[in-house]
């Protein structure tokens, strides 16, 4: 473990109310009265990669990790009004702005948009520009739009080795089923505020089938309980179904309430032993003395009688 | 209190009717704590005396007496008691990631709102800091560390703070004396005093104290972040690590080995993130064993800037 001791919690020497006012006033004044300059080089720029389904695609993967939390799913109102983020899929900003555009605001940010300049690849800053600009009908996407297949997946649990073979299948439009072949599937194991992944590059064979061994250091609960969800990753072309499988893999929990022990941050009930004896010892002494000297005293005046 | 009062009964005589009534304001606290509903809009005839609850959005809403009835509302003393107990089976742990912190202070406004604190008023506080030298400053948020050896709750003499079985430090206002010996014995600053009236104090009148929340807060006390365990009992993440922009807290369970960021909602392996980071907790020499961990400001996500400079401005002394 690092020593911080160098760590100087140091509060700079202003009240602080009106520090939280000042700056309150600040994040604001710089977010809604700071304007986009964009450079005219920039409007009429030219993508070095094509837009296609595929890269749109990719391109909304890296928007929902990195830019919902303030813009929201474009064109649902979900931004965040407090800090003045745009609704992306609005039409007033569509019209507004090229995909030229779109990509150099996202590289030098505003504001209280960030850089994402070094954050990502140049190809994968366009693939979010085209996202973005995926929500403008007159944007040209070359391609073919992917289909969400009727896809399922099947669990079957092995106990004896701790794995979990997933059988994926696509049954289409004329009801005959074929093995999805060649996709990932991600599992996943459930924890309290969500689900964490456990599974890393995991693809189904030729016959749709996918073995996965589970790990043997994912805590469960106080019997070892677990719930293994398992999906496919390109949701888009396979849909979100899941299926959920509950075992019991986990590493057992041993819980203590720490609350039991004797600690000398305890409560009265809970001090330790070894302080209960000082203490009533210390005490019990000092009350011993008082009372001898006392006794004694009572004895030197009677005898003086 | 889940005896249900049928309307002759309200009718016959004042007595049971004024209980009816006691209870009908209990309900309403109810929904303020987010235990209670108010139902059963049909079953009882108008009297034509409103009465003013506060709704679970935080809106004052004026109902008819007759129409309050208490559904499941937790009394004080079962507050005070599942309070003190805790949570089993879990060890809440925070992570906040330095390097996406830009001070946009989202985490202090949603916890003041909820605990009525006013905005002088800090359970968790964004600070600027540097590590002396030619070091670059950046923004930390600090909460309660929640020790696990916590200097705190030994101190008290009245036994009002205290450690539950879930790793957090709570305080019982109720209990407390205002004495401010925590205060002292805090090495992280992380409690603060009533010194005034608090924030509304009208408006949190008739509302049952609930040991979880430190609402309503009591002028002459002491105050501390809660980890919102209140939101923790209802399986939700609190409100300074949802309510954050950037993705600077992560919260979760360290019996599950996971937590999850508040802002994308992406769970990781717990010990994985802090491996992977650096992270450290703050003071370790103090053998307090913090509940919270800091992954490093290194990549950076915003620069530095405060009231327009980069530079952290030193104090004189």
């Amino acid at each position: 473990m690092i020593n911080h001791k160098n760590i100087t919690m140091k509060y700079i020497n202003i009240n602080r109310k009106v520090t939280a006012l000042l700056f309150i006033l600040m994040t604001f004044s710089t977010s809604l009265n700071a304007q986009w300059n964009i450079p005219k080089e920039a409007k009429n720029s030219i993508p070095p990669v094509e837009a296609t389904y595929k890269t749109v695609e990719e391109g909304k993967v890296l928007f929902q990790k990195n830019c919902i939390s303030c813009h929201g799913i474009p064109g649902k109102g979900e931004n965040n009004k407090a800090i003045n983020a745009t609704d992306l899929g609005d039409e007033s900003y569509q019209l507004k702005h090229t995909v030229g555009e779109v990509f150099y605001q996202f590289n030098t940010g505003m504001g209280a948009m960030p850089s994402f300049k070094n954050r990502f690849s140049e190809e994968e800053k366009w693939h979010i520009a085209f996202y973005v600009k995926s929500f403008d009908n007159s944007f040209k996407i070359s391609g073919e739009r992917i289909k969400t297949l009727n896809a399922n997946l099947k669990m079957s649990i092995n106990d004896s080795d701790k794995t979990i073979k997933v059988t994926a299948t696509v049954t289409d439009d004329n009801g005959s089923i074929n093995a999805a072949a060649n996709t990932k599937i991600n599992f996943y194991v459930k924890r309290i505020f969500g689900n964490m992944p456990v599974s890393e590059d995991i693809k189904t064979n030729e016959d749709g089938i996918a073995v996965f061994k589970f790990p043997d250091d994912i805590p469960g609960d106080e019997k070892g309980k677990i719930k293994i969800i398992a999906g496919f990753e390109d949701t888009d072309r396979y849909g979100k179904n899941t299926e959920t499988a509950e075992v019991t893999w986990g590493k057992v929990l041993h819980y203590e309430n720490p609350n039991l022990k004797r600690t000398l941050w305890g409560s009265n009930k809970r001090v330790p032993v070894w302080l209960l004896i000082t203490y009533l010892s210390v005490t019990l002494g000092v009350w011993f003395v008082i009372f001898y000297v006392a006794f004694q005293i009572t004895r030197i005046k009677n005898a003086g009688k | 209190m889940k005896r249900k009062n049928k309307p002759e009964n309200n009718n016959k005589n004042k007595t049971s009717r004024r209980e009816f009534l006691k209870k009908g304001l209990l309900a309403g606290a109810g929904t303020v704590l987010g235990g209670g509903v108010v139902g059963s809009f049909n079953a009882f005839a108008e009297s034509g005396d409103t009465i003013k609850v506060l709704g679970p959005d935080g809106k004052v809403m004026s109902v008819d007496k007759s129409h309050l009835k208490e559904i499941g509302a937790r009394t004080e003393k079962q507050m005070q008691k599942e309070g003190r107990d805790g949570i089993p089976g879990r060890k809440w742990v925070k992570v906040i990631d330095l390097s996406k912190c830009k001070n946009a202070r989202m985490c202090m406004a949603a916890c003041q709102n909820a605990h009525q604190l006013r905005p002088d008023q800090h359970h968790v506080n964004v600070l600027r800091m540097d590590r002396g030298g030619e070091t670059a400053p950046f923004f930390m948020p600090k909460p309660c560390q929640h020790c696990d050896d916590p200097p705190c709750t030994k101190v008290c003499p009245v036994d009002a703070t205290f450690k539950r079985q879930d790793g957090l430090v709570l305080i019982d206002n109720e209990r407390c004396i205002g004495c401010r010996f925590c205060i002292a014995a805090c090495p992280y600053s992380a409690r603060i005093f009533n010194w005034t009236e608090p924030k509304d104090a009208e408006k949190y009148e008739d509302v049952e104290y609930n040991v979880e929340l430190n609402v309503p807060q009591k002028k002459g006390t002491v105050s501390k972040c809660l980890f919102s365990a209140d939101l923790l009992r209802i399986d939700k993440m609190p409100y300074c690590v949802t309510a954050c922009p950037n993705g600077v807290y992560w919260f979760g369970d360290e019996n599950e080995n996971a937590v999850t960021n508040g802002t994308t909602k992406e769970t990781v392996n717990f010990k994985k993130l802090l491996k992977d980071n650096a992270a450290y907790v703050l003071m370790p020499e103090l053998g307090t064993e913090p509940r919270v961990y800091y992954l490093p400001e290194k990549d950076r996500m915003f620069p530095f800037v405060y009231e327009g400079s980069t530079e952290l401005k030193k104090d004189k002394h």
